[in-house]
């Protein structure tokens, strides 16, 4: 499987499609997370928020005692999705360019050859995630010292506890990618697929049945993956919360919603293996 | 005589209840070029996806250099350019073939080596996705030598390639034969087929109806004569062939050559008093075999 791993890392990190989404989420993460908000907390007209709600506290999120909630709270999502495209792109593209035919004719075999992509894509979502959790601590820290707020930094078992976590999650759609590519042997319908499960069926459509408070909708939800890296994230805390707002709960406990999303990284691999093994390439 | 190559009642079946090959009972000589003939849907490529291991077979096996096909040992030994290869459109050349390398385990310099031997040292460094037809075609063919392997498996490895493209092949083919090598090739060129080729195969509607040396599929020359008058040469051709060994064909008669030297029937036919009015072998083509074998029975009526 080293063979394999030493192959796949090199036509990965040469792929423009990964530094591409690594830009993608380098800019959300700047542009969007961290400096409009700040932007709008330090500078903004405050009469627009309700009243009584605390600004320095709200402020206070951007710096990096406060990193973990605030980079958990949209990061995994987004993190997730661009994983999934990821994890589609390895395979599928393998598929659409015929780069598969070859890949499975050489001696590694198949199993191997997908335990290589499968150990690189995780080591590329490792770095994905150091990257992007150092950038975070270097935009806290910027606007910490611009503020003149403290610099002191989350607990480091926290900390390592949240990279953890956002691997987690993202290893595992990534690993649901890999596994549509593998069924449908493209990139194009898995990612659509993909992408709709996840954004419109996970994140909208069960998010409204389940608000309008149907109990059925949240025991399925508690059985999904998305809803249970969703009750991982909110493990962790989360940010202000102004005055008689209403305080998230978390849909399962902490340690559930960590064997439920290992479980279906696992699921996810085993069925990709199950295809990737049993299918002609005709 | 010692086979790199067989296979034993290799059968197919797609989930669509197709049989795509039916009971394929191959045996490619080692160190020979093995042409596998057939018109399209015969079941060719399925038959060497099989040997590769990229489909499954629903029946019998095959063996390969003395392995499974499609075990991790036959992977080994076999390298097989396809007729749906692709290679990594933004890595380059070079890159590509450092892929298929270090998924074989191979050291580096195989790759330059591979790049001088198809000539395209120059270009290597050139985005995959910008290569010419013939230039993918010769860095797939480097995949394959780069790897050094016993068996070679090619898939109508002369498609879309130009004249010059399709000659290197050629030669190509020849060389890898040259050091030893077993070639398995499919081809719809049954000239190609014919120059390169010491066996062949031919397989029609998933069965392989007719395997053997080039030579005695074309089966024995023959020699046209017109002389007149033609029943005394007649007599004479049949002293000489047999009696069933000559036919009248319109005004011509048509002898099996079967190791009878021309001049000796020539000079028989002017001292028997014939005067010769034409004289002139002929050879059948793999061409005309192909189509005797793969033509519905009543298209050869026709």
């Amino acid at each position: 499987m080293i063979e394999a791993f030493r192959a796949e890392w090199l036509k990965t990190t040469r792929r423009p499609a990964v530094w591409i989404l690594l830009g993608i989420l380098l800019g959300v993460l700047v542009f969007f997370v961290y400096l409009p908000g700040w932007w709008f907390f330090a500078h903004g007209p405050h009469d627009l928020l309700p009243a009584g709600t605390d600004v320095q506290q709200l402020k206070a999120e951007y710096y990096p005692r406060l990193i973990v909630p605030h980079f958990l709270s949209t990061m995994p999502a987004l993190m997730g999705a661009a994983c999934l495209a990821l994890g589609v792109l390895s395979l599928g593209s393998d598929h659409a360019w015929g780069t598969i035919h070859i890949i499975t004719s050489l001696p590694p075999g198949r199993l191997a050859s997908l335990g290589g992509r499968l150990t690189v894509l995780s080591a590329v979502i490792l770095a994905l995630d150091l990257f992007l959790w150092a950038v975070a601590g270097a935009v806290a820290l910027t606007l910490a010292g611009i503020d003149g707020a403290s610099l002191a930094g989350p607990p480091p078992q926290q900390l390592l506890a949240a990279i953890a976590t956002t691997w987690l999650i993202c290893s595992m759609w990534c690993s649901f990618g890999v596994l549509l590519a593998a069924a449908f042997r493209q990139s194009v319908v898995p990612l659509a697929v993909g992408l709709l499960y996840m954004l419109v069926i996970e994140g909208l459509v069960l998010n409204v049945l389940g608000g309008m408070g149907g109990e059925a909708v949240r025991d399925l939800e508690k059985l999904l993956p998305g809803p249970n890296a969703g009750a991982l994230v909110q493990a962790f805390g989360h940010g202000y919360v102004p005055a008689g707002a209403q305080v998230p709960t978390a849909l399962v406990a902490a340690w559930q919603a960590v064997a439920a999303v290992a479980a279906y990284l696992l699921l996810f691999c085993t069925g990709t293996a199950y295809f990737v093994r049993c299918r002609d390439l005709t | 005589m010692d086979l790199a190559i067989t296979s034993h009642a290799l059968s197919k079946r797609y989930p669509n209840g197709v049989l795509a090959v039916d009971a394929v009972q191959l045996r490619v000589p080692s160190g020979q070029v093995y042409g596998l003939l057939g018109p399209n849907g015969a079941g060719k490529t399925t038959t060497l996806r099989m040997l590769v291991g990229l489909i499954r077979p629903t029946g019998g096996g095959a063996i390969i250099a003395g392995h499974d096909a499609g075990s991790s040992e036959s992977r080994r030994l076999v390298g097989a350019l396809l007729d749906r290869f692709g290679f990594y459109p933004y890595l380059s050349g070079r890159n590509n073939l450092r892929v298929v390398a270090r998924y074989c385990g191979l050291g580096e310099h195989r790759i330059e080596l591979a790049l001088e031997q198809v000539g395209m040292t120059r270009d290597a460094g050139r985005r995959y996705g910008t290569y010419s037809r013939g230039m993918q075609q010769r860095i797939a063919l480097a995949a394959v030598l780069m790897r050094e392997p016993a068996v070679v498996i090619l898939d109508e490895p002369t498609n879309g390639l130009d004249p010059q493209g399709i000659l290197d092949m050629r030669t190509v083919v020849r060389e890898m034969a040259r050091n030893g090598r077993t070639v398995l090739l499919s081809s719809h060129h049954l000239s190609e087929v014919e120059q390169v080729c010491q066996t062949v195969g031919v397989i029609n509607r998933g069965r392989l109806v007719v395997e053997g040396p080039v030579s005695e599929l074309r089966g024995a020359r023959s020699l046209i004569v017109r002389a007149a008058p033609i029943e005394p040469a007649a007599r004479v051709l049949a002293a000489i062939a047999g009696p069933h060994g000559v036919i009248r064909r319109d005004d011509s008669l048509v002898m099996t050559l079967d190791g009878v030297p021309v001049p000796d029937i020539s000079r028989a036919l002017i001292s028997s008093g014939v005067d010769i009015l034409e004289l002139r072998q002929q050879e059948r083509s793999l061409e005309d075999v192909f189509f005797e074998l793969t033509s519905p029975a009543e298209a050869r009526s026709a």
